[in-house]
């Protein structure tokens, strides 16, 4: 049996998702990126094939992410796609008719307007990441709770607090002095998520056609305070979907399936890949005053690919030195 | 001969054929800082207040790359250049700026540009640049002229719809493309550097790419009518001008705004876009804020989903 694998690799979390044919989901995992993209895709595999049935082989794979580059260098991909219209693919699958998309992740949000099945409009968050997973995170860590404790204790406000959510050092600042004031810590979570959802709102989601079936998605739908703090301020009802935390991958996973439809085989490099070395070396060219930092990606310590140049330089070289090297 | 710097910054991208046509015609070796890099960005970041944009803060480098370099630097305080209309704060105050904040710095040709009234003054500024070079007020009159008609030229081919290569080398667009408007200052769009080289990406992914600067002052003017008041900037009322035109050419497929963080007269244009723009018209809009990190990879994403949506398709 054929399955397909997605691997969406964020700033925060990497995920992987297999679908079959159908492009029903078989298995999903979402494990942290910790600032090691090479070490997460290489661990996701091993869990994954170690879950694999016997009879299932992986026939494509897709990549997506801030790290779809390196994840499909690493693992041979035959679709890398950007995060926007992987996310608009897989909410599409899930919910057919969806027209509004709203995805939180852990350093960018966005909003996603769909129709008939297609991108229409989208917008992502600026120069800004206030009101993401990562802000999420940091506030939990600050009061000792652990992040699902955090995103419940939402849910058990009387009388949300007012806290500015323009900007997270701001927001934080707010809450420490509402703490200080003597509020009750799930009014002050409360208010948190709604600050959030208020500057979403203004920000991504200006001048947006907001309209129903809306999903929320992306790692912070997990948190059922933000679903309500939307609920309450788009006075609508919001889907979260069943794979809301992977939804990039699985977007990945399905454009992997029609990708391989279209070209008939795939350029996944198969399990062996998990038993090789993967480094990834930098330097400074010193060519011109860009100074660009161009980054090697070295397999079993053979130069396997580069990037990071602006001109071209050394990206150029590298079959060179691959030709060299066989 | 004399050694003439300009910054390739700011109004550069506007007005050098007419300046290195005019500064050549007097005599003047004309020596202008190479396109914007790391360095010229690094240098510029240092030696401004953190207030400024960061086109303004570039400008301040390439003024430092060339300060041991050159006698003169041109740097004209260009206050207004049409009735009743100014440009950007910031601009006016860049010659007060330069001494300060740069040391060992050669002498400035920093003339007043003022046409907010009325032009009367202008040929004698000319005049007073003219004279640093030679004393025949014929030459600096024809030397001016020479260099308006080059100037004209050079607006004529941007109003044919092509993007100069001496303003930026961009690859060819082969096969099939769509047109697609951006909306940006041209010292930001123009700068491959500082635009994290958005015109070459949007090539490289089909798309042709249309500038504000392709549309003429007439149509500008007559597009700004539903406006109920007049808009003060003259950048602004170029842009706003220019996308109201794009928004109704039906072989525009999307927009995308791009501005520098930071910068206040963009912040008023970009409500007045969205505002009108959701009136009359149903194109996709991308909105792109450029700053001092080198996110590039941000920025890609958002022109690869830009592309996959003004071509309709996800494979």
């Amino acid at each position: 049996m054929n399955v397909f694998l997605g691997i969406d690799v964020g700033s925060v979390s990497s995920n992987f998702v297999i679908v079959d044919e159908d492009l029903q989901v078989l298995d999903a995992i979402y494990l942290r990126t910790q600032g090691k993209p090479l070490e997460i895709i290489k661990t996701g595999l091993m869990q994954i094939y170690t879950r694999l049935s016997k009879n299932q082989r992986i026939s494509g794979v897709g990549t997506t992410g801030s790290g779809r580059q390196l994840a499909a260098l690493v693992v041979g991909a035959d679709v890398v796609k950007n995060e926007i219209t992987a996310h608009a693919v897989a909410a599409a699958h899930s919910v057919p008719d969806v027209h509004t998309v709203l995805e939180i992740g852990g350093q960018d949000s966005k909003i996603i307007i769909l129709e008939q099945g297609i991108v229409a409009d989208f917008a992502m968050n600026t120069v800004c990441a206030a009101g993401t997973g990562s802000f999420l995170d940091q506030q939990a860590a600050r009061l000792g709770l652990s992040i699902e404790k955090f995103s419940q204790l939402a849910l058990e406000a009387t009388n949300p607090v007012r806290i500015a959510g323009r900007c997270s050092v701001f927001a934080e600042s707010d809450m420490i002095h509402k703490q200080q004031l003597g509020h009750g810590l799930p009014d002050i979570v409360a208010g948190l998520c709604q600050a959030l959802v208020r500057n979403y709102l203004n920000n991504v989601g200006k001048g947006k056609d907001i309209r129903e079936p809306i999903i929320f998605q992306g790692g912070v739908a997990a948190n059922p305070g933000i679903k309500v703090a939307f609920e309450k301020a788009l006075n609508t009802k919001i889907i979260v979907p069943k794979w809301f935390g992977v939804m990039g991958a699985l977007g990945a996973a399905i454009l992997a399936q029609e990708t391989v439809a279209k070209k008939g085989e795939s350029s996944f490099r198969g399990i062996e890949l998990v038993e090789s070395q993967y480094k990834t070396a930098s330097f400074d060219c010193q060519g011109c005053p860009n100074v660009c930092e161009v980054i090697e990606l070295l397999v079993d310590e053979k130069l396997y690919a580069r990037w990071g140049d602006k001109c071209g330089k050394w990206t150029d070289n590298l079959q060179k030195v691959k030709a060299s090297n066989n | 001969m004399v050694k003439v710097g300009i910054p390739r910054a700011l109004w550069y991208y506007k007005y050098f054929p007419l300046w290195e046509s005019f500064f050549k015609d007097l005599g003047a070796e004309i020596i202008v800082s190479p396109v914007t890099n790391k360095n010229i960005l690094d240098q510029g970041v240092k030696l401004i207040v953190d207030e400024a944009c960061l086109p303004v803060k570039v400008f301040f480098g390439h003024v430092n790359y060339l300060k041991d370099k050159v006698d003169y630097i041109f740097c004209p305080r260009i206050v207004s250049v049409e009735k009743k209309k100014f440009t950007c704060p910031k601009f006016m105050g860049i010659p007060d700026n330069l001494y300060p904040n740069i040391s060992g710095f050669p002498q400035i040709i920093g003339p007043t540009i003022n046409l907010s009234k009325n032009d009367r003054d202008l040929y004698k500024t000319i005049w007073e640049v003219g004279k640093l070079f030679t004393n025949n007020p014929l030459k600096v009159t024809l030397a001016w002229q020479n260099g308006l008609k080059k100037l004209k030229k050079f607006n004529h081919t941007l109003e044919e719809g092509k993007i100069p290569s001496q303003l930026i080398k961009l690859p060819n667009l082969e096969g099939e493309f769509l047109n697609i408007a951006v909306i940006g200052h041209e010292y930001l769009i123009y700068d491959s550097y500082l635009s994290m080289n958005i015109l070459a990406k949007l090539t490289e992914l089909d798309l042709n790419p249309l500038t504000p600067q392709m549309v003429s002052k007439i149509t500008i003017e007559k597009e700004l009518e539903i406006i109920p008041k007049r808009i003060f900037w003259t950048s602004a009322q170029d842009l706003l001008g220019s996308t109201f035109y794009f928004t109704k050419k039906e072989d525009v497929a999307g927009i995308i705004l791009v501005s520098a963080f930071g910068c206040g007269p963009d912040a008023i244009t970009q409500s007045l876009i969205t505002h009108f723009h959701k009136n009359y018209a149903k194109k996709p809009v991308l909105l792109l804020t450029i700053d001092e990190h080198s996110g590039e990879a941000g920025i890609t994403t958002r022109l690869e989903a830009f592309a996959d949506l003004i071509k309709r398709k996800v494979v």
